[in-house]
């Protein structure tokens, strides 16, 4: 009877492509934008996530406000000795950064390079892929050396090894010549890659690490910072780390009525991300929700029509033996059908969708097995809903009543 | 040999009208196993009405039939649907066929509602369809075929499922004569081998065939003698003359 069933419903859609079709209109929207939605959703968590991997779920980024923060309100070396002192503070670095531009031959690129001191490495993890790392004594000097992050070198220098190439770097007027030492892959890279542009066109910026104070001196020649990275000696600690570092830097430049100082960790990062998401989540599901009703109604609309035009089907049906039973599984197979179709397709076009959102904003989509199961569990539900009322009508036609319908 | 059809004071008022119509008035109907009932009467008489209630697709208003011994006053919807398929073999005027199946699909039905699985289904279907000659269009639809060819499918849909009874309702009422006889000499080879048959028409030549002739008029019933291969004359209380001379085999 099921597999009979399943036959009578295929063939009364083949029988109507375009109304099918019109029909899983709605269903189609409804599934698609859920399935489209989950998909960004989820692959923007996972990239947030993966990010901040690098810099740790123990550490925090401590911030003078842009805003807000006078001269004497900024960090200093004897704040950052003081941190260092802190017993739930394990690791403390700058963060120094600058744009600028990369001189090569008669080639001029943008370019976003990093101050890393010997503390640097432990927040943001970097392999060398070519060449050697900092020296300590490096590290702890102003000498005129660089790593270049691997897909920045692949810009620069193609296929060829950029290690012992000189560039020049200027930022701000200031110019410097300094030497690869090496390639390296960071857990921040593709983060990098979304760093806000400079202004001066399409392309990504190629990427240097050099020694922090040889970056402090092109900035400005400052010993200040305005953002350093604090690792908490324990990992569920941060928070409470945090505020200990900005209660210190504010004891030190009593500005404590001032709220100069901002923490963020990657928890903070993630529920504000989690935020975005669910907003957004929260108004295409009521569009997915209305164009499921919308659907739904389309299906019963369509059943009642089919209904109607079948009258004397169900009359030979019945006059043949079907039970009131057998007359309403028949039609319920047909909308649940329907349906499901239509969340198969919605489906494939929420995938295809959220793939190319992915594309578009950086990142991987990421649709689970369970949310598409789901999505074609909710969206047969419809048709079983919606196709009750019809079915029923059918199922309770009078043989006579039907087989005299002409 | 047990009664199959057993009707008494039975009455049908249908009110779906403005004013109730009295379709059958106080019938009292026998027919046994075996039996080959014609039933004759104008247009409007209540034939198709009668036939319904002992098809149980429609139920009396008043009175009493019993059908193999078993009240249908007692039958709930879906035990009349289970009776439908299980003993009754159903030929309509106009075939009643499903456009979109093919012949031999078609065929199956019934033996669907019975929940036979397919290939046994399918097989019996196959042999009913080469007993009505109709072998080699079983995967035509009925669109394709001839009016004739329409009616021989529901005759082996009709006998299918093996009933005990078979029930046509003006089955020659839409096809030409020579297919006609075709249909009523399948009828007849069905009611010899055991099957009854109640059979509706307002043709003569055809209630020829049967064993007894019921007359009905405005919803009353009258059984009329019958003598095979004779001169049965003009009928003269049907307002018009009927056919006079009956040949068949
Ligand atoms: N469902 C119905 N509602 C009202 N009147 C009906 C209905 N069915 C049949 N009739 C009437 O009952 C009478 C007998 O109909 P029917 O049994 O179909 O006659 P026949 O088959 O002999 O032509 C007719 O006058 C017809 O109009
Ligand atoms: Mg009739």
């Amino acid at each position: 009877m099921f597999r009979e069933s399943m036959k009578m419903a295929w063939a009364s859609l083949l029988a109507n492509k375009m109304r099918s079709l019109l029909t899983m209109l709605g269903i189609i929207v409804g599934i698609g934008s859920v399935i489209a939605i989950v998909g960004v959703g989820d692959g923007a968590k996972n990239l947030i996530m993966d990010e901040f991997e690098g810099v740790g779920t123990s550490s925090v980024i401590i911030s003078a406000r842009s805003s807000e923060a006078e001269q004497q309100d900024m960090i200093t070396v004897v704040d950052i000795e003081e941190m260092r002192n802190l017993e739930s503070v394990r690791l403390v670095t700058p963060s120094v950064s600058g744009f600028g531009y990369i001189h090569q031959h008669t080639r001029e690129s943008n370019l976003m390079f990093y101050g890393v001191d010997q503390d640097y490495p432990q927040f943001i993890s970097m392999d060398i892929i070519s060449g050697r790392a900092f020296t300590p004594t490096e590290l702890a000097s102003r000498q005129p050396i660089a790593l270049i992050e691997r897909t920045s070198a692949e810009k620069l220098v193609g296929n060829s090894d950029p290690v012992g190439e000189i560039v020049e770097i200027s930022s701000g007027g200031r110019r410097q010549t300094v030497t690869i030492e090496g390639v390296v892959e960071t857990s921040a890279s593709s983060f990098m890659s979304m760093a806000p542009d400079t202004g001066n066109g399409e392309e990504m910026p190629i990427t240097l690490y050099i020694p922090l104070q040889a970056a402090q001196e092109l900035i400005s020649d400052r010993d200040y910072f305005s953002m350093i990275l604090v690792m908490s000696d324990n990992p569920n600690m941060v928070e409470e780390t945090g505020n200990q570092v900005i209660r210190l830097l504010e004891a030190n430049h009593n500005n404590s009525d001032k709220n100069i100082y901002n923490k963020r960790n990657v928890t903070d990062l993630l529920d504000q991300a989690n935020r975005i998401i669910g907003i957004v989540t929260t108004a295409i599901s009521a569009i997915a929700a209305l164009s499921l009703l919308v659907g739904g109604i389309g299906v019963m609309n369509i059943m009642l029509v089919s209904v109607t035009e079948r009258t004397k089907e169900i009359g030979i049906r019945k006059a043949l033996g079907a039970t009131t039973g057998d007359i309403m599984f028949q039609f319920m197979t047909e909308s649940v059908i329907v349906t499901f179709l239509g969340g198969v397709i919605g489906v494939v076009i929420g995938l295809v969708t959220s793939e190319l959102l992915g594309n578009l904003l950086g990142f991987e989509a990421k649709v689970g097995i369970t949310v598409i199961l789901v999505a074609l569990i909710f969206s047969s539900s419809v048709g079983l809903f919606f196709g009750i009322y019809p079915a029923r009508k059918a199922s309770l036609l009078h043989p006579i009543d039907a087989l005299r319908n002409e | 040999m047990p009664t199959t059809i057993s009707m008494k004071q039975v009455n049908k008022i249908y009110t779906t009208g403005k004013i109730p119509f009295h379709a059958l008035k106080d019938v009292d109907f026998e027919v046994e196993q075996g039996d080959f009932v014609a039933i004759m009467g104008p247009s409007g008489s209540g034939k198709s009405t009668l036939m319904n209630i002992i098809g149980l697709l429609d139920v009396p208003s008043s009175g009493n039939y019993e059908l193999n011994g078993i009240d249908v006053k007692d039958l709930s919807d879906d035990d009349r649907a289970y009776l439908r398929n299980q003993e009754i073999g159903f030929v309509f005027q106009s075939f009643h066929l499903l456009p979109q199946l093919t012949l031999l699909e078609n065929v199956e039905l019934p033996l669907v509602y019975a929940a036979m699985p397919g290939r046994e289904r399918r097989e019996r279907a196959r042999i009913a369809l080469e007993e009505v000659g109709l072998a080699r269009w079983q995967n035509h639809r009925p669109l394709e075929v001839s009016g004739g060819q329409m009616q021989r499918t529901s005759i082996a849909r009709a006998l299918v499922s093996s009933p005990a009874l078979i029930l046509a309702d003006e089955p020659t009422g839409n096809i030409d004569s020579q297919a006609s006889s075709e249909i009523m000499k399948l009828i007849s080879a069905f009611n010899e081998r055991g099957t009854t048959v109640v059979l509706i028409t307002h043709e003569r030549d055809i209630a020829e065939y049967a064993s007894r002739l019921i007359l009905i008029r405005d919803g009353r019933l009258s059984e009329e003698q019958m003598s095979r291969h004779a001169d049965v004359g003009v009928d003269t209380r049907f307002g018009a003359p009927a056919i006079t001379e009956v040949n068949h085999v």
